[in-house]
């Protein structure tokens, strides 16, 4: 035992000083974590997923009597929770926000047009609002029109609501003016925001003062996503580059040198084999420390999070082994870290786990992968599902990682024995 | 007295190749054996059976009464191996390698610590004992090579090539160390191809041809097989068939092998076969640009033995 535990800690500290683990295995999920934090309009510590630049146009003309409706619509934007993630910026006209947008001044712009009012009072009208982004930003816009439907769809319900609330008021001898109404509207779309985001939210989220948001679950879901899809495939991918290490020592002549050590090749199999998942188990704690600091995100239960972890670091390293008990020599691993992990990944769905409705054969494919079941596992843990939930994908992925485990260990055992 | 090594009867075969074609040799506790062969002889090949590395397909060889194939791991126990590749981690320093190897060989804790000591300190790296090892010299290289073997005091040491590719200093190093590792009572099996080395280390030589042992004994033995003859270099300015049939005819001269322009011959008196050689080269217009004469040395023997010369 004390000699799987020399070899497992040998790797360990040649990985960690290895540039290229460090840069794919650390660095490289760090750089798009940033990447992603940027493209939300972070960037400093403090404003994480928050001041987002938005131009406000409003050209609302309200009918007599009646509020103002795009002022309104400013005012919710105001609400605790939307306020540390938007900033509006008022704008004057269209043409100065598209220009705005242009000097990268802001992500967005969120018009509201002069017949706004008009269409929100009166039956049988349609109220837009519209958006203009920056087509070189891809998620602020998503979070922009996510909130704004949510808006949008306050209103809609103070359309129907607010005459019937008003004739009630009136019956019983109240009396409504314009404050009246613009809070009505305001609290009923305020409500309409919590009901839309409790039912979509996959994770709690904390803003900077750490008080719990009320609309970034949306936005926090998206990063999530990425962020579980990104950090499988470079999970699976050191798994096989620190596999890679077996044909590296057979080629420099240090796997021989062992062998005619008095240490049995089952031992020296198993440090190997140590050597990687302990390697995985330091990189996915890293990834998950910094992306709860980055992005404010809590991974779910404890005890749902181990049961994930072990499962994506046990299939990591036998699939990795897997892959490189196949190979002659180290001249093939491109074809595993171009070609194999790059597939498997793309049909795990590790790329595309935002898209919503995939079409059925890619759900499928993805679950012959052990990354389309890591995925999967990691999205019930995350969106808190039960015990029961997890017990499927997890079983696999431990199925898998112990038929990939022997698969590569009978391979290794026959070719050093064979010589 | 016990036997570090006793071979018997060891043959390895891949496909068509016989890399060892049923060897038997005995290696005495305290000696230096050396085999000595050229490249593709079956030195390396013999020695991957003795360490374990793989199976015989037939025989087995004992050290010092441990079957390498029913009892491996007591065997490379004792053994300490210097591979004829530098096998060691390059991005680890001496020290580190040092500590991982003896910690394979079952050392741990204090004991280890203060053995690296020694063996860096044996190895002229003590200074530099922290330096990853991509930073050394290949010199520098093998000496940590030796030094993994040297670390858990083994009562035999293998040595396959050590002194391949590397410079007179480091050599001189390397021969220093076995002869030191000699007097401190280890057992050492030597190959090498280098004829001079052979013959300055060892207390026994068994030279090998085409996997198999052609002659064993000391130098001396090996010496009197060829008698008196003489081995004489020469060198051709041009393409010598003809010369070389007519050569093989003079009377005395027992061998002829060529490699290019260097041609080797023993003759049983090189004076007087030297004037018939000259003669016949004029006859072909063949002139001979440079001429050695040896008394005879471990290189006659291989020559005598198997017709070709011993080559770098």
């Amino acid at each position: 035992m004390k000699k799987i535990f020399a070899i497992a800690s040998k790797d360990l500290l040649r990985s960690i000083r290895s540039l290229y683990f460090v840069g794919m295995s650390l660095v490289a999920p760090l750089l798009l974590a940033f990447l992603f934090s940027t493209a939300f309009g972070g960037g400093d510590d403090s404003t994480a997923i928050s001041n987002i630049a938005i131009a406000f146009v409003n050209q609302d003309v309200p009918v007599q009597s009646s509020p103002n409706h795009g002022e309104i619509v400013y005012q919710i934007f105001q609400t605790t929770g939307l306020k540390e993630m938007i900033t509006l910026h008022d704008v004057a006209n269209e043409a100065q926000a598209v220009n705005g947008i242009n000097e990268q001044e802001f992500s967005a712009a969120l018009i509201v047009p002069a017949d706004f009012s008009q269409a929100v009072m009166e039956e049988g009208q349609t109220a837009q609002l519209r958006i203009i982004y920056d087509p070189a930003k891809s998620i602020t816009p998503q979070i922009l029109e996510a909130i704004t439907t949510t808006v949008a769809d306050g209103f809609s319900s103070s359309k129907m609501m607010i005459p019937l609330a008003m004739e009630e008021l009136q019956r019983r001898g109240g009396q409504a003016d314009e404050q009246f109404y613009s809070k009505l509207v305001e609290r009923i779309t305020s409500q309409s925001q919590k009901s839309s985001g409790v039912a979509t939210s996959m994770l709690t989220v904390l803003n900077p003062q750490g008080q719990e948001g009320e609309v970034n679950d949306q936005v926090q879901q998206i990063i999530s996503i990425i962020m579980v899809g990104m950090m499988i495939f470079f999970v699976f991918y050191t798994g096989a580059a620190t596999s890679e290490s077996l044909l590296q020592e057979e080629e420099t002549g240090t796997l021989a040198r062992k062998f005619v050590s008095p240490t049995r090749v089952r031992d020296i199999l198993a440090g190997k084999f140590l050597g990687v998942l302990i390697t995985l188990i330091i990189q996915i704690c890293v990834l998950l420390v910094l992306s709860s600091l980055v992005f404010y995100i809590q991974w779910g239960e404890p005890g749902k999070l181990v049961l994930a972890v072990v499962a994506l670091i046990t299939s990591a390293t036998g699939f990795g082994l897997f892959l490189m008990s196949l190979l002659r020599d180290t001249r093939q691993t491109g074809i595993v870290f171009g070609g194999v992990m790059t597939i498997t990944g793309m049909l795990g769905g590790l790329f595309t786990s935002t898209i919503q409705n995939m079409p059925g054969f890619m759900e499928i494919l993805k679950k012959l992968t052990p990354q389309g079941w890591a995925l999967e596992l990691w999205q019930l843990v995350l969106a808190g599902a039960s015990y029961q939930q997890i017990l499927l994908p997890f079983s696999v992925l431990l199925g898998m990682a112990v038929v990939f485990f022997c698969i590569a260990n009978f391979r290794f055992q026959r070719r050093f024995a064979r010589k | 007295m016990e036997n570090a090594i006793e071979a018997k009867g060891l043959k390895k075969f891949y496909k068509d190749v016989k890399a060892v074609n049923g060897v038997d040799f005995t290696i005495q506790t305290g000696e230096i054996f050396s085999l000595l062969g050229p490249n593709g002889a079956g030195k390396t090949t013999i020695i991957n059976l003795l360490t374990g590395l793989f199976p015989p397909n037939a025989g087995d060889a004992f050290i010092f009464g441990n079957s390498i194939k029913k009892e491996p791991l007591k065997a490379k126990a004792l053994m300490g191996v210097v591979p004829q590749e530098i096998a060691l981690y390059e991005d680890l320093s001496a020290r580190e390698n040092l500590v991982f190897w003896g910690k394979l060989y079952g050392l741990r804790g204090k004991p280890l610590q203060a053995r690296v000591d020694e063996v860096l300190e044996l190895i002229g790296l003590r200074d530099r004992q922290r330096q990853r090892v991509s930073k050394y010299s290949g010199g520098m290289k093998r000496r940590v090579n030796i030094g993994i073997a040297m670390l858990h005091l083994p009562k035999l040491v293998v040595m396959d090539e050590p002194t391949v590719g590397i410079d007179p200093q480091s050599r001189r190093h390397i021969m220093d160390n076995v002869l030191a590792l000699n007097k401190q009572g280890m057992t050492v099996l030597y190959t090498t191809h280098y004829m001079e080395e052979a013959q300055e280390l060892s207390d026994h030589i068994a030279i090998m041809d085409q996997g198999k042992i052609v002659a064993s004994g000391t130098h001396a033995e090996l010496v009197k097989l060829v008698g008196e003859q003489d081995r004489v270099e020469l060198t051709l300015s041009q393409d010598g068939d003809k010369v070389l049939k007519e050569w093989k005819k003079v009377k005395g001269v027992s061998k002829v092998d060529q490699d290019g322009e260097r041609i080797t011959l023993l003759a049983t008196d090189s004076n007087a076969v030297l004037p018939d050689l000259f003669r016949i080269a004029n006859q072909f217009n063949a002139r001979i640009s440079s001429i050695a004469i040896h008394e005879p040395n471990l290189e006659t023997v291989f020559l005598h033995l198997t017709g070709k010369a011993l080559r770098d």
